[in-house]
């Protein structure tokens, strides 16, 4: 009895100390894991994705574009500290074409990208299944030994990506919940809109109509951000500036971007061409 | 359950569990890195040539990084860019620019970091790591290569 009874505690003594190396093991393991990664971003503070900028609720979606062709042009200066862009600290002239779907979302898009004096910037085309970028002249070149020329075959763009090639609308009445304030901003030069096509607009949505401002000031970790807005006709965004300073008052990153009236065609009056590459876009790559 | 099944699914936890984070942290080239394969497969003299981008975020600023794998090579250059849109025209903000390595069959670019650029609130800030991965089989033999994008 005595011996029986050694015997099974000894057996569920050595069942029990495999399960407690075994489970203290894997609770190692993972902790030293788990402590590693903490470590690591407290240390440099890193992420492997991007910083999240989800849409807020503010932004509206305009019924007035689903199953149209519209069209606007974007006056857009943007410099960032050390940027790599042609373009850092100058401005461009950015002309949009878009095929919006009956959903709302834009099936095609023609981006060209012009720099002041009319050199060429940069070229996109977009559709559900493939992205073309051109890059001009003053881009690195990358196609030394590839044999893809100039033209760039970007993966195709995801909805929730051609949805942001659209114009922006903002509910104002809900502005002031994310920081926003009225503000009395300077009326800026609105770009005229693209003369590509001969047809009539249905409908244009005029910049300079009924503009209000709107002015929002962060500061965490001695960076300041700043942006203001000017809102007109039904929501829409008509110039928006964005500034990035650091703690001594130096600029980190600035945008503006004052956007042009919106034409709004019927699909069947706007030519296929107005989805195809530029004239320049092809001297670029020497087609 | 016997004492060696038992003792074997222990193993198999605690190895699956090492196989599940070693690997990938190793390939990643440093902590933090997310990379993403652009090109594979690509048909190159001798075999196949292969190319991830890689990136990562940290509170102002990003790093971008890319490999090449290719046939054993007298050259391979790697060329690594990151772009960042916030929904019409896309910007170079980093160029890492090309880096060689010689008789190898392994090509990593060079790292650069750098601040990212803003957005609007209401914006989508979308970010892109293109490579361009290329390869020369011999000293007179001539490039062969191609480009890829990873969307983040």
């Amino acid at each position: 009895m005595s011996r029986k009874f050694m015997e099974r505690t000894r057996q569920l003594f050595s069942w029990y100390t495999l399960l407690g190396i075994a489970v203290l093991l894997a609770i190692g393991i993972g902790a030293m894991w788990i402590g590693t990664d903490l470590l690591s971003a407290n240390r440099e503070d890193s992420s492997s994705s991007p910083p999240q900028q989800t849409v807020p609720d503010y932004m509206l979606t305009d019924p007035l574009l689903a199953g149209k062709v519209i069209t606007w042009t974007e006056s857009k200066y943007s410099f960032l500290k050390n940027g790599a862009d042609p373009a850092n600290g100058q401005s461009v002239r950015v002309e949009s074409w878009v095929k919006v779907g009956s959903d709302g979302i834009p099936t095609r898009a023609h981006i060209l990208s012009l720099f002041e004096d009319g050199a060429f910037h940069q070229e996109i085309l977009v559709s559900p299944d493939a992205t073309t970028i051109i890059f001009g002249s003053n881009y690195p070149d990358v196609s030394s030994g590839a044999k893809t020329g100039c033209r760039q075959n970007w993966p195709a763009y995801s909805p929730e990506m051609r949805k942001s090639l659209l114009p922006s609308f903002i509910d104002e009445k809900k502005l002031s919940r994310f920081g926003f304030a009225p503000a009395d901003l300077p009326t800026p030069n609105y770009p005229k809109s693209s003369s590509l096509v001969n047809a009539n607009p249905e409908k244009t949505l005029e910049s300079g109509k009924t503009v209000r401002g709107w002015q929002m000031r962060q500061t965490s970790d001695g960076i300041t951000n700043i942006e203001k807005v000017l809102i007109g006709e039904r929501g829409r965004v008509l110039a928006l500036e964005t500034n990035r300073t650091d703690n001594t008052g130096q600029v980190i990153a600035e945008n503006k971007s004052v956007f042009s009236s919106i034409r709004i065609y019927m699909t069947k009056t706007i030519p296929e061409k107005v989805f195809s590459l530029s004239d320049q876009a092809h001297e670029v790559c020497h087609e | 359950m016997n004492k060696f099944r038992f003792i074997a699914l222990s193993i198999m936890v605690v190895g699956f569990m090492l196989g599940d984070n070693l690997p990938a942290e190793a390939s990643h080239q440093g902590s933090g890195y997310s990379c993403i394969t652009v090109v594979s497969n690509y048909p190159v003299t001798g075999g196949v040539l292969s190319g991830d981008v890689c990136a990562k975020w940290f509170q102002f600023t990003w790093a971008v990084t890319g490999h090449t794998w290719a046939p054993t090579s007298y050259i391979i250059s790697t060329w690594i860019g990151g772009y960042e849109t916030c929904g019409s025209t896309w910007t170079l903000t980093l160029n890492a620019g090309y880096r060689d390595s010689y008789n190898t069959t392994y090509g990593p670019g060079n790292n650069v970091g750098g601040f990212f650029m803003d957005c609007a609130q209401w914006q989508q800030h979308r970010y892109a790591v293109s490579g361009s991965f290329n390869r020369k089989k011999t000293s007179s033999s001539s490039w062969e290569g191609t480009t890829g994008t990873g969307y983040y």
